[in-house]
């Protein structure tokens, strides 16, 4: 199987098509596989990730488009403006298999346009068009108006806002008006290329190697996501938001800053109270039968507003990490963040440094042009979507992220970040394996390249204990690898409540007709994350930086299920570059070979 | 006679009178207390929770006292004492 994909040089307006070879597609995959091989081989450390020089890579991958449950997927690669090292982020939507029905696997997008450009695909063909009259527009504007300019209302977009054009650190790339590729300011990078969205559509079909083989596996594969209460009944019924409840009631829901794991009322945000106050309907990505996301609607001022969401992590960054219980300004900041093109997790995460640096006298009331960012005020969280996205008064400097704010203002320890990418929604004090999964993440503060919480709380494959740290090191390896393998394919992780390896394996088989074995799928995610690794290496990331805030690290939880305990972290952390093969943070020279990287 | 509050999520909430009780109950184990439900409430709840056929708690569904999962301490004869919070939850998962 090879690749197909578009090479786009903004700055000499020159598109190209090339080949992803099938010994290199069989090697990384395609996705972020595919992507962080271009990323290594083409990009010289230390660039500016703003720069021209960096790129933008969007990837699908072999089961993108297919029968393949969940697949509605695409995947987003470039060096990262927030934290300098890996930028990347997974979306559903439908924007995804559409690229794929117009001909192309991926595109790569290097230099930068004189002017704003978008790029329309369509049915094997690709054109760079002007965009001036959408720049400065929201992403729900730009998507109607382009799709009238093309008289052709299947047109699906995946693009930018006024957050990414006005570089944002932590700006988003939205696609399908509603699916964020949210993390690591990716949206920063596509406005730093002047490169305002990009539009496709097409009617072909990705080919499969033995399409009756597939049928089958996709049979199987049904049936355990049906009999699966998570994929089939909790998720569907509720939405991801069915985690606040568990979670605040395991201690480890992160509120005011990560300052305490318990926020008294959560159950006001939970997916139950959406469920019954703000859903309209619920809605699936592409190809996808169990439909977690939400279409949801507030009526009344002051928060009226018609979107979707809140999922579990904007529930709780625009929420409980604010000291937020008002789940009508939540909805509505997320439907901002939506429009505006920016991360809510990141985004909220760095209102809350805000709120503490406010309450501990460290931020001037002069510099908040009348704003009160103190915990629990939901008004600050709405209006500091906007001003963040438009870098207006004190907005500005929330688009800085977490953790430049607080070196600005002489506190660094009070962002809550991993290499520079603020944390997501489980505090890793009471979830030990977690906090590893966390540290180790090649991205920085992240939950989707090892969800420990699967087995650390929900109890699946198997049950531990979230408060032990033995054994937990090779856990969070395999999850690592695993969701190397979902991000390239490019496959929704949330599949994984149901299926196991072997499962993904009979899947991709049939599509690839490669003839892997579990451990080939499991090698092939080591060898996709270790290539990672050397590229963070390169730009200087070790084991000083596969660390967690020290709040986490020294200062006990206070209160609820797990008080009094701290994140333990060095002694899983020997265990895990042991179990990777790796030491002080970097692959050793006998790994490389064994993983084919040397 | 000790008091205990019980909270029940999603799907299981809305199998007894309300999702946030208070009760007074002389049930000293898990056990006990899901017996006391069943019998006081909803024969469905305990039906959910505890598989016929092993006595066990169904698969991914989990009961909590005071934020520990009984798992990990002494699963349905998990001791119960005056004021201790027992939640119970369907299989849930989300990220
Ligand atoms: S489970 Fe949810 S996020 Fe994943 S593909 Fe389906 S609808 Fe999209």
């Amino acid at each position: 199987m090879e690749l197909k994909l578009l090479r786009v040089n903004l700055s000499k307006e020159t598109i190209k098509e090339e080949k992803v070879d099938a010994a290199t597609t069989k090697k990384f995959v395609g996705g972020r596989g595919i992507g962080v091989k271009i990323l290594f081989d083409e990009l010289k450390p230390g660039i500016d990730p703003l720069s021209p020089e960096n790129k933008l890579i969007f990837m699908t991958g072999p089961a993108t488009g297919t029968a393949f449950p969940a697949c509605g997927r695409f995947h987003v690669i470039t060096k990262s403006p927030l934290t300098g090292g890996i930028g990347d982020s997974n979306c559903g939507g439908d924007w995804g298999p559409e690229l794929r029905f117009a001909g192309f696997d991926g595109i790569i997008f290097e230099g930068k346009a004189e002017s704003p450009v978008y790029l329309w695909i369509h049915d094997g063909e690709a054109e760079l068009r002007c965009a001036e009259k959408y720049w400065g527009k929201g992403i729900w504007d730009t998507e109607d108006g382009i799709r009238e300019e093309l008289s052709n209302p299947k047109v699906k977009f995946a693009g930018i806002g006024p957050a990414g054009e006005n570089l944002v650190l932590n700006a988003a790339i939205i696609n399908d008006k509603h699916r964020a590729a949210g993390r690591t300011g990716v949206g920063a990078v596509m406005g730093s290329k002047n490169l305002k969205t990009v539009a496709v559509y097409g009617t072909g079909k990705p080919q499969v190697a033995d399409p009756e083989e597939l049928q089958a596996a996709v049979k199987k594969a049904q049936e355990k996501l049906e009999k699966s209460a998570i994929t089939n009944e909790s998720l569907p019924t509720y939405g991801t938001a069915v985690l606040v409840n568990i979670i605040n009631e395991s201690g480890i829901y992160p509120t005011r800053n990560f300052q305490t794991g318990v926020f008294p009322t959560a159950s006001k945000t939970s997916g139950e109270v959406i469920k019954e106050t703000v859903l309209v309907r619920k809605k699936a990505c592409w190809g996808c039968p169990i439909a977690c996301g939400r279409v949801s609607r507030v009526k009344n001022p002051p928060y009226q507003t018609d979107g979707e969401g809140p999922e579990y992590e904007t529930t709780w960054s625009l929420g409980a990490m604010c000291g937020i219980d008002n789940l009508e300004a939540i909805t509505k900041a997320h439907n901002i963040c939506d429009e505006l093109g920016i991360d809510p997790i990141s985004f909220g995460s760095t209102v809350a440094c805000a709120m503490e640096l406010y309450e501990k006298g460290l931020i001037p009331k002069e510099k908040l042009g009348g704003l009160e960012p103190k915990f629990g005020n939901p008004q600050a969280i709405v209006e500091l979507a906007w001003r963040t996205a438009y870098r207006a008064g004190f907005g500005d400097e929330i688009a800085l992220g977490a953790k430049r704010l607080a070196e600005k203002y002489g506190a660094p320890e009070l962002a809550m970040h991993v290499k520079g990418l603020e944390l997501p929604a489980y505090d890793p004090r009471g979830v030990k394996g977690h906090g590893l999964g966390y540290a180790t993440s090649n991205r920085g503060g992240c939950h989707l390249r090892a969800y420990m919480i699967a087995p650390e709380i929900v109890g699946v494959p198997e049950k531990l204990d979230p408060l032990k740290t033995e054994g937990k090191a090779q856990w969070v390896k395999t999850f690592q690898d695993i969701f190397s393998i979902c991000d390239s394919l490019v496959v929704c992780k949330f599949l994984t409540f149901a299926l196991s390896a072997d499962d993904l394996k009979d899947l991709t088989n049939p599509i690839t007709g490669w003839n892997w074995t579990t451990d080939d799928l499991l090698k092939t995610g080591d060898r996709i994350y270790t290539l990672e690794r050397m590229f963070i290496n390169r730009e200087d990331f070790d084991r000083k930086d596969d660390t967690l805030p020290p709040r986490l690290l020294k200062e006990p939880m206070p209160e609820g299920p797990v008080k009094g305990h701290v994140a333990d972290l060095e002694k899983m952390l020997d265990e895990y570059y042991k179990v990777r093969g790796w030491k002080d943070g970097k692959p050793t020279k006998e790994k490389l070979k064994e993983l084919g990287l040397a | 006679m000790p008091k205990l509050t019980i909270r029940s999520f999603a799907t299981l909430g809305e199998l007894l009178p309300s999702k946030n009780m208070e009760v007074s109950t002389s049930a000293t184990t898990v056990q006990q207390l899901i017996d006391f439900i069943a019998k006081e409430y909803n024969p469905r709840f305990k039906e959910q929770i505890i598989d016929p056929k092993t006595g066990k708690v169904h698969g991914l569904y989990k009961i909590f006292v005071n934020g520990r999962d009984i798992d990990f301490v002494d699963r349905l004869e998990t001791k119960l004492k005056d004021g201790d919070n027992v939640a119970f939850f369907p299989p849930v998962g989300g990220g």
